[in-house]
């Protein structure tokens, strides 16, 4: 009787018949199939963590207060928020400084004004895409960012994982961010300068992550005066503009991975807002008004300001580059605008 | 000052590791044509601004605050960021 491996050599140097194709089939099947679970098993785990992240964010419900601080400036908000009957509902209340609130239903937020304090929420309230507009996107981080699970911690009395975002080049600042193990919610984050410089720090002071939160912890307590909004940020499921509007000038350069992501509103010109998907820095180009702002960097933490001028057709425009990105990341996006002929918004401004 | 005294408890707390990344690492990332790499930015001091200057500079930091909802500045660090925006140079 032939040995089985005396066959399988054989048929090895026979050429393929059509007899041969399936056995050729399932080996390859096989060979693929370990392929994936070892590629399965050498996943990173970090990447796995910052796939729920997104979701974790809107979907989880909680309340508790956070403290924010950058460039000395320290802030603290209490926030309840729930995912309830398909959307989002917050409730976020001034800690310091007033006594304002904001509730959000869906697309729907109501702000009532401090009637002191330094904050005017009335500015405050976003009226841009919200967060889970994007959250279907997967931006490959990977690819600007490398990172890495780099221990547990304690937050808020909860157990989280550290995963450390480390940017791959200079263009970009890293992070680190803490979620919490069982929902992978965000609980603190840092920006940091390569050599271990915090620039912002975000943390959750108290929290409670539960579904049982009453009604009535998304309803406004304090008096004075309301206003109210409605978000104007894309319907869910409508795609982001492929490339930025720009209109009578463009942007030379800017650091790989960063696509458009947003149109600030500028009533005095033109912004686009580009995101690598962790950060984001905006452009606007304006004609120059009559304050005469300073050319140079200015930080506030890790939120960097660049301004400069440029002169075209006869009129002068002040270039001002505003994200969380290195000082120099701001100069070289703002060096590399050029503007061709005069924005069309910008006619009418004196 | 607390302040002071908070980013030092940070700082020390995050294990932040060096990332000595060059632009021409893993990943390519062009320089972009005629910027001179010794170019130096000019730093421009907060303190130094008027209230008319501060005025814009606070508006260009909201609206860049308010439409910075990707990543993970999503969510409460989203709001925080608006409202350090516009608490900004009071």
């Amino acid at each position: 009787m032939m040995p089985a491996g005396t066959g399988v050599r054989r048929q090895g140097f026979t050429p393929l018949g059509l007899r041969g194709i399936p056995k050729l089939l399932v080996i390859i099947a096989l060979l693929v199939t370990v392929a994936e679970t070892a590629f399965a098993e050498e996943k990173n785990p970090a990447a796995e963590w910052l796939e729920q992240l997104g979701t974790a964010i809107n979907m989880t419900s909680y309340k508790g207060v956070f403290v924010y601080a950058r460039g000395g400036r320290v802030h603290s908000m209490r926030i309840a928020h729930r995912y309830h009957n398909g959307e989002i509902q917050e409730r976020l209340v001034l800690q310091d400084g007033g006594s304002g609130e904001i509730v959000r239903k869906g697309m729907n937020v109501v702000c009532v004004l401090p009637e002191q304090g330094r904050v005017k929420l009335d500015q405050v309230i976003p009226s841009g895409p919200f967060a889970e507009a994007y959250t279907s996107r997967l931006m490959p981080l990977s690819r600007w960012y490398k990172s890495d699970l780099v221990g547990e911690d304690r937050v808020a009395g909860y157990d989280t994982v550290i995963i450390a975002l480390a940017a791959r080049d200079a263009y970009r600042y890293s992070h680190r961010l803490w979620l919490e193990k069982s929902t992978g919610l965000l609980v603190k984050s840092n920006v940091g300068e390569p050599g271990g410089k915090v620039l912002e720090h975000f943390q959750f002071t108290n929290l409670e992550i539960t579904d049982d939160i009453p009604d009535s912890e998304f309803e406004i307590h304090s008096e004075g005066r309301e206003i109210t909004h409605q978000l104007d940020g894309p319907k869910k499921g409508e795609a982001l503009p492929s490339s930025p509007a720009m209109n009578g000038w463009n942007l030379g350069w800017h650091p790989q991975g960063f696509v458009p992501a947003a149109t600030p509103k500028s009533d005095k010109g033109q912004a686009v807002a580009f995101s690598d998907g962790l950060a984001a820095f905006s452009v606007f180009v304006e004609p120059e008004q009559s304050v005469r702002m300073p050319v140079g960097v200015s930080r506030i933490g890790a939120t960097t300001i660049y301004m400069r001028q440029l002169e075209a057709d006869g009129v002068r425009f002040l270039i001002t580059v505003v994200g969380e990105v290195p000082p120099e990341t701001a100069r070289l996006v703002a060096e590399s605008v050029h503007v061709n002929k005069m924005p069309e918004s910008a006619a009418g401004s004196p | 000052m607390a302040v002071g005294a908070l980013f030092i408890g940070f700082g020390a707390g995050a294990g932040w590791e060096y990332i000595g990344v060059v632009p021409a690492s893993s990943v390519a990332v062009s320089e972009p044509a005629g910027v001179p790499e010794t170019d130096t930015t000019h730093e421009v001091a907060l303190q130094g601004l008027d209230k008319e200057q501060w005025g814009y500079m606070n508006r260009y930091l909201l609206e860049h605050a308010q439409h910075n909802s990707v990543g993970a500045g999503q969510g409460s660090v989203g709001y925080a960021r608006l409202v350090s925006a516009n608490d900004s140079g009071h």
